[in-house]
Protein backbone atom coordinates (compact mmCIF):
# COMPACT_ATOMS: atom_id res chain seq x y z
CA UNK A 1 0.00 0.00 0.00
CA UNK A 2 1.12 3.54 -0.34
CA UNK A 3 2.04 6.02 2.44
CA UNK A 4 0.18 8.60 0.82
CA UNK A 5 -3.13 8.20 2.41
CA UNK A 6 -1.32 7.42 5.59
CA UNK A 7 0.67 10.76 5.80
CA UNK A 8 -1.85 12.41 4.35
CA UNK A 9 -4.64 10.85 7.33
CA UNK A 10 -2.11 11.55 10.09
CA UNK A 11 -1.89 15.48 9.08
CA UNK A 12 -5.38 15.60 8.79
CA UNK A 13 -5.76 14.57 12.13
CA UNK A 14 -2.95 16.76 13.62
CA UNK A 15 -5.33 19.80 12.15
CA UNK A 16 -8.03 18.75 13.34
CA UNK A 17 -8.36 16.06 15.93
CA UNK A 18 -8.67 18.76 18.33
CA UNK A 19 -11.90 20.34 17.54
CA UNK A 20 -13.50 17.16 16.77
CA UNK A 21 -12.55 15.38 20.14
CA UNK A 22 -14.13 18.78 21.30
CA UNK A 23 -17.19 18.33 19.97
CA UNK A 24 -17.48 14.46 20.71
CA UNK A 25 -16.83 15.63 24.29
CA UNK A 26 -19.83 17.71 24.42
CA UNK A 27 -21.99 14.99 22.96
CA UNK A 28 -20.75 12.11 25.22
CA UNK A 29 -20.62 11.23 29.01
CA UNK A 30 -17.02 11.23 29.37
CA UNK A 31 -13.82 10.85 27.41
CA UNK A 32 -13.78 7.01 26.76
CA UNK A 33 -17.11 7.51 25.06
CA UNK A 34 -15.60 10.76 23.59
CA UNK A 35 -12.66 9.02 22.13
CA UNK A 36 -14.48 5.68 21.03
CA UNK A 37 -17.04 8.00 19.32
CA UNK A 38 -14.25 10.05 17.60
CA UNK A 39 -12.11 7.22 16.58
CA UNK A 40 -15.49 5.68 15.09
CA UNK A 41 -16.68 8.81 13.30
CA UNK A 42 -13.72 9.37 11.49
CA UNK A 43 -13.14 6.50 10.15
CA UNK A 44 -16.29 6.33 8.63
CA UNK A 45 -16.18 9.94 7.70
CA UNK A 46 -12.68 9.27 5.96
CA UNK A 47 -13.71 5.80 4.25
CA UNK A 48 -17.53 7.84 3.08
CA UNK A 49 -15.20 10.95 1.89
CA UNK A 50 -12.41 8.88 -0.01
CA UNK A 51 -10.11 10.57 1.61
CA UNK A 52 -10.13 13.91 4.01
CA UNK A 53 -13.76 14.68 4.49
CA UNK A 54 -15.47 17.90 5.06
CA UNK A 55 -15.87 18.91 8.42
CA UNK A 56 -19.67 19.54 8.57
CA UNK A 57 -19.74 15.30 7.58
CA UNK A 58 -17.84 14.37 10.36
CA UNK A 59 -19.67 16.85 13.27
CA UNK A 60 -22.77 15.15 11.82
CA UNK A 61 -21.36 11.75 11.84
CA UNK A 62 -19.84 12.05 15.81
CA UNK A 63 -23.84 13.31 16.72
CA UNK A 64 -25.02 10.43 14.97
CA UNK A 65 -22.93 7.87 16.92
CA UNK A 66 -22.86 9.99 19.91
CA UNK A 67 -26.66 9.72 19.71
CA UNK A 68 -26.37 5.78 19.09
CA UNK A 69 -24.45 5.23 21.97
CA UNK A 70 -26.53 7.12 24.31
CA UNK A 71 -29.29 5.23 23.46
CA UNK A 72 -27.11 1.40 23.94
CA UNK A 73 -26.02 3.23 27.68
CA UNK A 74 -29.76 3.73 28.40
CA UNK A 75 -30.59 0.27 27.97
CA UNK A 76 -27.98 -0.93 30.14
CA UNK A 77 -26.52 -0.26 33.79
CA UNK A 78 -24.91 3.40 33.76
CA UNK A 79 -22.81 2.13 36.36
CA UNK A 80 -19.53 4.02 35.56
CA UNK A 81 -21.54 7.49 35.00
CA UNK A 82 -20.51 9.48 37.96
CA UNK A 83 -17.46 6.66 38.02
CA UNK A 84 -15.26 8.74 35.73
CA UNK A 85 -15.53 12.50 35.84
CA UNK A 86 -13.71 14.31 32.95
CA UNK A 87 -10.12 15.03 33.94
CA UNK A 88 -8.92 16.77 30.17
CA UNK A 89 -9.47 19.98 29.60
CA UNK A 90 -11.04 21.75 26.64
CA UNK A 91 -8.93 24.44 25.75
CA UNK A 92 -5.75 24.62 25.07
CA UNK A 93 -3.90 28.08 27.32
CA UNK A 94 -1.20 29.75 28.33
CA UNK A 95 0.02 29.28 31.79
CA UNK A 96 -1.42 32.96 32.56
CA UNK A 97 -4.71 32.46 30.71
CA UNK A 98 -5.70 29.45 32.38
CA UNK A 99 -7.93 30.64 34.71
CA UNK A 100 -10.01 32.27 31.99
CA UNK A 101 -10.08 28.78 30.18
CA UNK A 102 -11.45 27.25 33.41
CA UNK A 103 -13.94 29.61 33.30
CA UNK A 104 -14.58 29.35 29.39
CA UNK A 105 -15.06 25.57 30.06
CA UNK A 106 -17.43 26.23 32.81
CA UNK A 107 -19.24 28.20 31.04
CA UNK A 108 -20.03 26.37 28.08
CA UNK A 109 -20.61 23.18 29.60
CA UNK A 110 -23.62 24.90 31.88
CA UNK A 111 -24.94 26.21 28.32
CA UNK A 112 -28.36 24.60 27.71
CA UNK A 113 -27.36 21.59 25.22
CA UNK A 114 -29.29 23.69 21.93
CA UNK A 115 -27.19 26.50 22.78
CA UNK A 116 -23.46 24.62 23.61
CA UNK A 117 -23.77 22.49 20.51
CA UNK A 118 -24.26 25.79 17.96
CA UNK A 119 -21.63 27.91 19.71
CA UNK A 120 -19.14 24.84 19.41
CA UNK A 121 -19.52 23.69 15.53
CA UNK A 122 -19.60 27.67 14.89
CA UNK A 123 -16.70 29.13 16.79
CA UNK A 124 -14.32 25.83 17.28
CA UNK A 125 -15.97 23.95 13.93
CA UNK A 126 -15.25 27.12 12.07
CA UNK A 127 -18.77 25.74 10.35
CA UNK A 128 -20.98 28.53 8.41
CA UNK A 129 -24.60 28.89 9.94
CA UNK A 130 -25.91 26.49 6.68
CA UNK A 131 -23.31 23.72 7.62
CA UNK A 132 -24.18 23.84 11.55
CA UNK A 133 -28.17 24.26 10.77
CA UNK A 134 -27.27 21.17 8.50
CA UNK A 135 -25.15 18.50 11.16
CA UNK A 136 -27.87 19.51 13.97
CA UNK A 137 -31.04 18.86 11.43
CA UNK A 138 -32.24 22.77 11.91
CA UNK A 139 -33.48 25.79 10.24
CA UNK A 140 -30.44 27.96 9.28
CA UNK A 141 -32.48 31.00 11.17
CA UNK A 142 -32.47 28.76 14.16
CA UNK A 143 -29.15 28.54 14.13
CA UNK A 144 -28.56 31.79 13.78
CA UNK A 145 -30.21 32.76 16.80
CA UNK A 146 -29.19 30.08 18.89
CA UNK A 147 -25.85 31.12 18.37
CA UNK A 148 -26.82 34.69 19.32
CA UNK A 149 -28.15 33.79 22.72
CA UNK A 150 -25.72 31.48 23.54
CA UNK A 151 -23.40 34.66 22.92
CA UNK A 152 -25.61 36.57 25.24
CA UNK A 153 -25.53 34.03 28.11
CA UNK A 154 -21.71 33.43 27.49
CA UNK A 155 -21.24 37.49 27.97
CA UNK A 156 -22.76 36.60 31.70
CA UNK A 157 -20.79 33.96 32.60
CA UNK A 158 -17.51 35.64 31.22
CA UNK A 159 -18.22 39.14 32.62
CA UNK A 160 -15.33 38.68 35.17
CA UNK A 161 -12.80 38.26 32.48
CA UNK A 162 -14.90 40.62 29.89
CA UNK A 163 -14.26 44.00 31.97
CA UNK B 1 -30.65 43.59 28.63
CA UNK B 2 -28.34 46.03 26.93
CA UNK B 3 -28.44 44.44 23.02
CA UNK B 4 -25.36 46.89 21.78
CA UNK B 5 -23.87 44.71 19.04
CA UNK B 6 -20.13 45.31 21.15
CA UNK B 7 -21.46 43.10 24.14
CA UNK B 8 -21.60 39.94 22.15
CA UNK B 9 -18.57 40.73 19.90
CA UNK B 10 -16.07 41.18 22.77
CA UNK B 11 -17.72 37.92 23.92
CA UNK B 12 -16.75 36.44 20.37
CA UNK B 13 -13.02 37.56 20.63
CA UNK B 14 -12.70 35.99 23.52
CA UNK B 15 -14.44 32.78 22.21
CA UNK B 16 -11.66 33.23 19.31
CA UNK B 17 -8.97 33.67 21.56
CA UNK B 18 -8.81 30.16 22.79
CA UNK B 19 -8.70 27.24 20.61
CA UNK B 20 -9.52 22.99 21.60
CA UNK B 21 -7.35 21.58 23.42
CA UNK B 22 -4.95 19.08 21.62
CA UNK B 23 -5.44 15.53 22.03
CA UNK B 24 -3.56 13.46 24.32
CA UNK B 25 -0.61 11.75 22.35
CA UNK B 26 -1.57 8.77 23.26
CA UNK B 27 -4.94 8.92 21.82
CA UNK B 28 -3.53 10.51 18.90
CA UNK B 29 -1.27 7.37 18.95
CA UNK B 30 -4.18 5.13 18.86
CA UNK B 31 -5.68 7.16 16.05
CA UNK B 32 -3.09 7.23 13.63
CA UNK B 33 -2.69 3.45 14.05
CA UNK B 34 -5.91 2.73 13.06
CA UNK B 35 -5.17 4.12 9.68
CA UNK B 36 -4.12 0.37 7.97
CA UNK B 37 -7.86 -0.39 8.59
CA UNK B 38 -8.83 1.87 6.48
CA UNK B 39 -8.45 -0.34 3.33
CA UNK B 40 -11.37 1.35 1.51
CA UNK B 41 -9.18 4.31 0.51
CA UNK B 42 -9.80 4.30 -2.83
CA UNK B 43 -7.02 4.36 -5.27
CA UNK B 44 -6.21 8.16 -7.14
CA UNK B 45 -8.18 6.67 -10.52
CA UNK B 46 -11.03 5.67 -8.46
CA UNK B 47 -11.32 8.93 -6.48
CA UNK B 48 -12.02 10.58 -10.05
CA UNK B 49 -15.60 8.76 -9.87
CA UNK B 50 -16.46 9.80 -6.80
CA UNK B 51 -15.47 13.49 -7.09
CA UNK B 52 -16.33 14.66 -9.85
CA UNK B 53 -20.15 13.74 -8.90
CA UNK B 54 -19.81 16.08 -5.99
CA UNK B 55 -18.14 18.60 -8.07
CA UNK B 56 -20.53 18.49 -10.40
CA UNK B 57 -23.25 18.65 -8.08
CA UNK B 58 -21.66 21.85 -6.29
CA UNK B 59 -21.30 23.78 -9.80
CA UNK B 60 -25.45 22.77 -10.22
CA UNK B 61 -25.73 24.18 -6.72
CA UNK B 62 -23.99 27.38 -7.28
CA UNK B 63 -25.93 27.78 -10.83
CA UNK B 64 -28.93 27.40 -8.73
CA UNK B 65 -27.91 29.56 -6.24
CA UNK B 66 -26.81 32.22 -8.77
CA UNK B 67 -29.76 31.91 -11.17
CA UNK B 68 -32.47 32.48 -8.09
CA UNK B 69 -30.63 35.12 -7.02
CA UNK B 70 -30.96 36.72 -10.16
CA UNK B 71 -33.96 36.01 -10.78
CA UNK B 72 -35.19 37.17 -7.28
CA UNK B 73 -33.20 40.72 -8.02
CA UNK B 74 -34.74 40.88 -11.07
CA UNK B 75 -38.31 40.66 -9.86
CA UNK B 76 -37.31 43.33 -7.40
CA UNK B 77 -36.69 46.03 -10.00
CA UNK B 78 -39.18 48.58 -10.73
CA UNK B 79 -40.29 47.92 -14.42
CA UNK B 80 -38.15 49.74 -16.75
CA UNK B 81 -35.02 49.95 -14.48
CA UNK B 82 -31.37 49.67 -16.00
CA UNK B 83 -29.69 46.60 -13.83
CA UNK B 84 -26.66 48.52 -11.60
CA UNK B 85 -25.20 45.54 -9.73
CA UNK B 86 -21.37 45.06 -9.65
CA UNK B 87 -20.24 41.71 -12.18
CA UNK B 88 -19.42 38.89 -10.28
CA UNK B 89 -21.95 39.75 -7.01
CA UNK B 90 -25.21 38.07 -6.14
CA UNK B 91 -28.18 38.99 -2.74
CA UNK B 92 -30.74 36.86 -2.30
CA UNK B 93 -33.21 37.54 0.44
CA UNK B 94 -34.52 34.61 1.51
CA UNK B 95 -37.89 35.09 4.01
CA UNK B 96 -38.97 31.34 4.36
CA UNK B 97 -42.21 31.60 7.05
CA UNK B 98 -41.05 30.99 10.24
CA UNK B 99 -37.27 31.37 10.13
CA UNK B 100 -35.31 34.02 10.25
CA UNK B 101 -35.06 36.13 6.91
CA UNK B 102 -31.81 35.87 5.59
CA UNK B 103 -30.15 37.76 3.17
CA UNK B 104 -27.47 36.74 1.52
CA UNK B 105 -24.57 38.19 -0.66
CA UNK B 106 -21.29 36.74 -2.85
CA UNK B 107 -19.16 38.12 -4.18
CA UNK B 108 -16.80 36.15 -6.88
CA UNK B 109 -13.46 37.94 -6.35
CA UNK B 110 -11.04 35.82 -8.73
CA UNK B 111 -11.22 32.30 -10.83
CA UNK B 112 -7.43 30.60 -11.85
CA UNK B 113 -7.25 28.06 -13.77
CA UNK B 114 -5.83 24.82 -12.45
CA UNK B 115 -5.42 22.35 -15.27
CA UNK B 116 -6.97 19.73 -16.96
CA UNK B 117 -8.12 16.31 -15.59
CA UNK B 118 -10.64 13.99 -17.15
CA UNK B 119 -14.17 13.15 -15.59
CA UNK B 120 -15.64 9.90 -14.80
CA UNK B 121 -16.18 9.90 -18.85
CA UNK B 122 -13.35 10.35 -20.03
CA UNK B 123 -14.11 13.44 -21.43
CA UNK B 124 -11.45 16.62 -20.92
CA UNK B 125 -12.58 19.07 -18.18
CA UNK B 126 -10.67 22.18 -17.25
CA UNK B 127 -10.72 22.75 -13.56
CA UNK B 128 -11.69 26.30 -12.03
CA UNK B 129 -11.02 27.27 -8.96
CA UNK B 130 -13.11 30.24 -8.09
CA UNK B 131 -12.92 32.53 -4.45
CA UNK B 132 -16.05 33.52 -3.50
CA UNK B 133 -17.33 35.86 -0.66
CA UNK B 134 -20.30 34.99 1.27
CA UNK B 135 -21.31 37.65 3.46
CA UNK B 136 -24.97 36.26 5.02
CA UNK B 137 -26.98 38.86 7.36
CA UNK B 138 -29.86 36.82 9.71
CA UNK B 139 -32.37 39.08 10.75
CA UNK B 140 -33.94 38.02 13.94
CA UNK B 141 -36.59 39.27 15.93
CA UNK B 142 -37.48 43.15 15.94
CA UNK B 143 -35.37 45.15 17.90
CA UNK B 144 -32.61 42.46 18.03
CA UNK B 145 -29.41 42.80 16.75
CA UNK B 146 -29.09 40.80 12.97
CA UNK B 147 -26.22 38.33 13.09
CA UNK B 148 -23.65 38.36 10.54
CA UNK B 149 -21.53 35.93 8.90
CA UNK B 150 -18.65 36.79 6.10
CA UNK B 151 -16.67 34.08 5.10
CA UNK B 152 -14.17 33.02 2.06
CA UNK B 153 -15.28 30.00 -0.18
CA UNK B 154 -13.46 28.34 -2.33
CA UNK B 155 -14.82 26.31 -5.52
CA UNK B 156 -13.27 23.73 -7.71
CA UNK B 157 -15.69 23.87 -10.87
CA UNK B 158 -15.46 21.55 -13.62
CA UNK B 159 -15.79 22.81 -17.47
CA UNK B 160 -16.08 20.06 -19.66
CA UNK B 161 -14.18 20.81 -22.66
CA UNK B 162 -15.31 19.80 -26.24
CA UNK B 163 -13.33 17.50 -28.39
CA UNK B 164 -13.16 18.04 -32.33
Amino acid sequence: MSNEPVSEWDQWLAENAGRFLLFSRQQTRGDEDAQDVLQDALIESWQRGGGRPESALVFATIRRRAIDLGRRHDRRTRREEEAAPDQDVWFDSAVHDRETAMLLEEAVRTLPKELCDVITLKVWGDLTFAEVAETLGIPQGTAATRYRTALMQLRKSLSPVLL
Amino acid sequence: MNNEPHDTDSVEVLLQRFRPAPPKEVFMQRLRSVCPVLTAVPDPKRMKVIVFPFLLARLAAIAAAVAAGLITWHLMQPPGEVPAVPAGTVTTRVDNGQQAPRKSTQRLMGVRDMGIARDEQRRPVRLMHATWIDDDVYLNAPGEEPVREARVREEIVPVVLNDF
